[in-house]
């Protein structure tokens, strides 16, 4: 079967109503502006659906969604969608809302050009197949997508005439006679519609950026080589993330940019024998620095997302009472974003991603003890050592063990954590994520116990706060109830503790991990 | 996969007008539209220039031998498919009554569709027969056009009889994940804001009819046209009053079938 959408590209001006039965033209040229939208890390593409909004010179938006062998939609739209919130109520916002989740859309690819509709049409008047010609194109492609940095390419469409076939579902057979028109005429074949055709043409990735970790990685090579590997995917995602975090587009950018610092730090945390010393103890505080900065921006982040779902179990009283809090929120984390900008704007850190992405090019350098080693026995020691401190941290705790046992436990988990997702491709995957998944769980009950800890406390300050401004009473006593969950969350997690810590201290989770390790190591 | 159904006993208030440009109206907001023209007129059908033509007739279309997409055209709207209606479908009846279980023919046959669309609306014509209780036993609500007049309440409280009536004989009241009975939601079709009858019969609607579709569909001429256009209002007549008459019908009915119902707790 062939693609609903195909794009033939022609070098030359054809006359395709020439060469067509019952081609007429249906609006004459004029101009448009056709800009392929998706999320930073490309879910839309992933989920194979496309979004692409049209505005025309005559100043109307249509945004059209599709997919390839989906019904598409076309729908009127007031500017650029960014999020679910903006499209109509109906499936559409659904649909798409569950894929965005926090995530914008934002321009992947645009392209200028003059447009011309022609289709053919029966003798009811009806369309048969849609054909829309391009001529005079240019096209943008977004920063990030684009591998040589060069803005406009116009070369690659520079002359160039762009039909675009619509088939239509019942009348394949009609799009195939136009299909076969314009391929006898020495065009170029390309599925899709313009921009994906364009995006083809010009080598840019639709994929998008993602923030999982993905070196791939060999365990015979040598652990200096695999670990600056990691180790400059990971400055690579912090780059990428950096534009977005400063110009606050959506909460994951901040997301993916603070866990690739943390992993950065773990790894460098892991790499005592394999890097040379003076660069990773001078990265290593660096880096730290630069995680600090995020902490403000990132914990205000979390509270005004959960906020919602945190609140809906109140009746309207006391949620309408939490207004002010939620207010205050909303204010400190704006406020909080402009200091983290600052920041990453700045000269420093600019000079620290730099430097330490030109080290990490620098054909050879020298390395720790360790440096020539197999990969797969370092990470093998690296793994095993740290399971041992957890199990040991984990088993000295007991009921009457302080909070901050638990959070240097959930220090241990993480470390063992961003060991299995950095160097998930030298891991044998399916004992892998058998150990993933227990170590999931320790994970979510560590991180529940401390999330809902610090938002007590940091509810509790910001009750402080307003009542020495003279706020209501009722939201003093809303906020009262709002510590109340948080500490019961607390409680609850702190409870569920040890039965977890006991199921993760298993065979087989043993079992797991020495097949891991085994492989390895072999 | 929602599924609405322009239905009611009377003939000539407005179904197919409805059928055609709520289709439009929704696909125009972001959904994806199967328009189904159940009427062997082939009225739906006419006004999207399709032509009347069930392959392998009536017979084949029931059995459902090859799927209903094999029936799928697509409109030039973009986001509404339709599947076509053409004379043969006057025996849907008997054909329906061949099939093992035909009142749930019609949803059987749009079940391998339900990923690909967002809403079905099924474009019914008048009266009561097998074919009914195949549309009631597929679909989540019934929209009854209601012209104005001083029987339209008489007439809502028949279709409501026959579908307390017909949940006794219809698979679905035994817990089973049987369909179940459509909700109804009228609205109030060619309104002539002139005539007073017409303001008394709808105060009284939106009285006594909870569920009623507050946005009336006025009497104009510019709706007649659509059988000499060929293409839901929106196409020729986008700034008309009727046009967005269904385009505020469409959006309440979209509220309905797609808003969480307002939960108590929240905001
Ligand atoms: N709002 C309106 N203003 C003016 N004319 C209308 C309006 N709505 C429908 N009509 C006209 O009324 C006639 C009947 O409408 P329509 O075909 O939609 O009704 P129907 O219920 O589908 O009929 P049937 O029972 O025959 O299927 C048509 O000629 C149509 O153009
Ligand atoms: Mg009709």
């Amino acid at each position: 079967m062939s693609a609903t959408v195909v794009t033939f590209v022609g070098s030359h001006h054809l006359e395709p109503e020439a060469s067509m039965d019952g081609l007429v033209e249906r609006n004459a040229a004029a101009p448009v502006t056709t800009v392929l939208l998706d999320t930073f890390d490309g879910r839309l593409h992933a989920a194979g659906l496309l979004a692409i909004v049209e505005e025309t010179g005559a100043g109307t938006t249509e945004l059209l969604v599709a997919g390839d062998g989906a019904v598409p939609v076309r729908l009127a739209v007031d500017a650029r969608p960014r999020t679910a919130a903006d499209l109509p109520v109906g499936p559409l916002p659904e649909r798409i809302g569950r894929l965005l989740d926090v995530r914008v859309l934002l321009p992947v690819l645009e392209v200028r050009s003059r447009r011309r509709r022609l289709a053919v049409v029966d003798d009811e008047g009806k369309e048969r197949v849609r054909v829309d010609v391009h001529v005079d194109v240019a096209v943008d492609v977004a920063g990030d997508r684009d591998d040589d940095g060069d803005a406009e390419h116009d070369d690659a469409a520079d002359g160039a005439v762009f039909f675009v076939v619509h088939a239509l579902v019942g009348y394949a057979a009609d799009a195939a006679r136009v299909r076969d028109a314009l391929g006898r005429h020495g065009t170029r074949r390309v599925d899709g519609e313009l921009p994906v055709a364009l995006a083809a043409l010009l080598d840019v990735d639709l994929r998008g950026i993602s923030g999982t970790p993905g070196a791939e990685l060999d365990r015979r090579q040598s652990a200096l080589s695999g670990f600056r590997a990691v180790l400059d995917d990971l400055a690579a995602t912090i780059d990428a993330n950096r534009p977005g975090t400063i110009d606050d587009l959506d909460p994951e950018f901040l997301h993916d940019l603070r866990v690739a610092v943390r992993r950065t730090r773990s790894i460098l945390g892991h790499a005592r024998h394999v890097l040379p010393g003076t660069v990773r103890d001078r990265a290593r505080s660096e880096f730290q620095e630069l995680g600090t900065i995020t902490s403000p921006a990132r914990d205000l982040d979390v509270q005004v997302l959960e906020w919602d779902d945190l609140v809906s179990t109140f009746d309207a009283e006391t949620a309408a009472a939490l207004d002010p809090v939620r207010d205050l929120l909303v204010r400190r984390r704006a406020e909080a974003h402009d200091v983290l900008a600052a920041e990453l704007s700045g000269t420093s850190c600019a000079e620290l991603l730099d430097r330490w992405r030109a080290w990490l090019d620098e054909p050879d350098v020298d390395g720790g003890t360790q440096a020539d080693d197999p990969l797969g026995e370092v990470v093998a020691d690296r793994i095993e050592r740290t399971q041992r401190r957890l199990l040991r941290d984990g088993r000295a705790i007991d009921d009457g063990s302080p909070a901050a046992a638990l959070h240097e436990l959930r220090k241990d988990a993480k470390k063992l954590r961003y060991l299995f997702e950095c160097f998930a491709s030298i891991l044998p995957a399916a004992p892998r994520k058998r150990f993933v998944t227990r170590l999931k769980r320790l994970q979510d009950v560590l991180g529940e116990h401390q999330d809902a800890g610090v938002h007590a406390a940091q509810l509790a300050s910001i009750a402080r706060e307003l009542h020495a401004s003279g706020v209501e009473a009722e939201t003093l006593v809303a906020i009262g109830r709002l510590v109340e969950l948080q500490e019961r969350r607390c409680t609850d997690a702190r409870a569920r503790f040890a039965d977890t810590f006991d199921e993760y201290d298993s065979d087989r989770t043993e079992a797991a991990l020495s097949k891991v390790l085994g492989k390895l190591r072999r | 996969m929602r599924t609405i159904a322009l239905y009611s006993i009377k003939g000539g208030v407005g179904k197919t007008t409805a059928a055609v440009n709520l289709a439009d109206a929704a696909a125009r907001s972001g959904t994806r539209v199967l328009l189904w023209d159940l009427d062997a007129q082939g009225a739906a059908t006419y006004c999207f220039r399709i032509r009347p033509h069930v392959a392998g007739g009536v017979r084949d279309l029931v059995r459902g031998s090859d799927g209903l997409e094999r029936h799928v055209r697509a409109t030039d709207r973009t986001g509404i498919d339709l599947v076509p209606a053409d004379v043969t479908l006057r025996h849907l009846d008997l054909h329906l009554d061949r099939t093992k279980k035909p009142t749930r023919r019609i949803h059987r046959l749009l079940e391998p569709l339900r990923e690909r669309y967002d809403l079905v609306v099924l474009d019914c014509p008048p009266g009561v027969t097998l074919a009914t209780e195949s549309v009631f036993a597929a679909t989540d609500v019934l929209v009854v056009p209601t012209v104005p007049s001083t029987l339209s309440r008489r007439t809502l409280t028949q279709l409501t009889d026959l579908l307390d009536e017909l949940v006794g004989r219809l698979p679905g009241g035994d817990g089973s994940g049987h369909p179940r009975m459509p909700a109804v939601w009228p609205f109030v079709s060619m309104l002539d804001r002139r005539r007073s009858l017409h303001h008394a019969v709808v105060a009284e609607l939106i009285e006594h009819v909870p569920a009623l579709l507050p946005t009336p569909v006025p009497t104009a001429s510019v709706v007649e046209r659509i059988g000499v256009e060929r293409a839901p209002l929106a196409a020729y007549a986008p700034r008309h009053p009727a046009t967005a008459a269904f385009d505020e019908l469409w959006a309440e009915i979209a509220r309905r079938l797609w808003l969480p119902p307002p939960a108590a707790a929240t905001r």
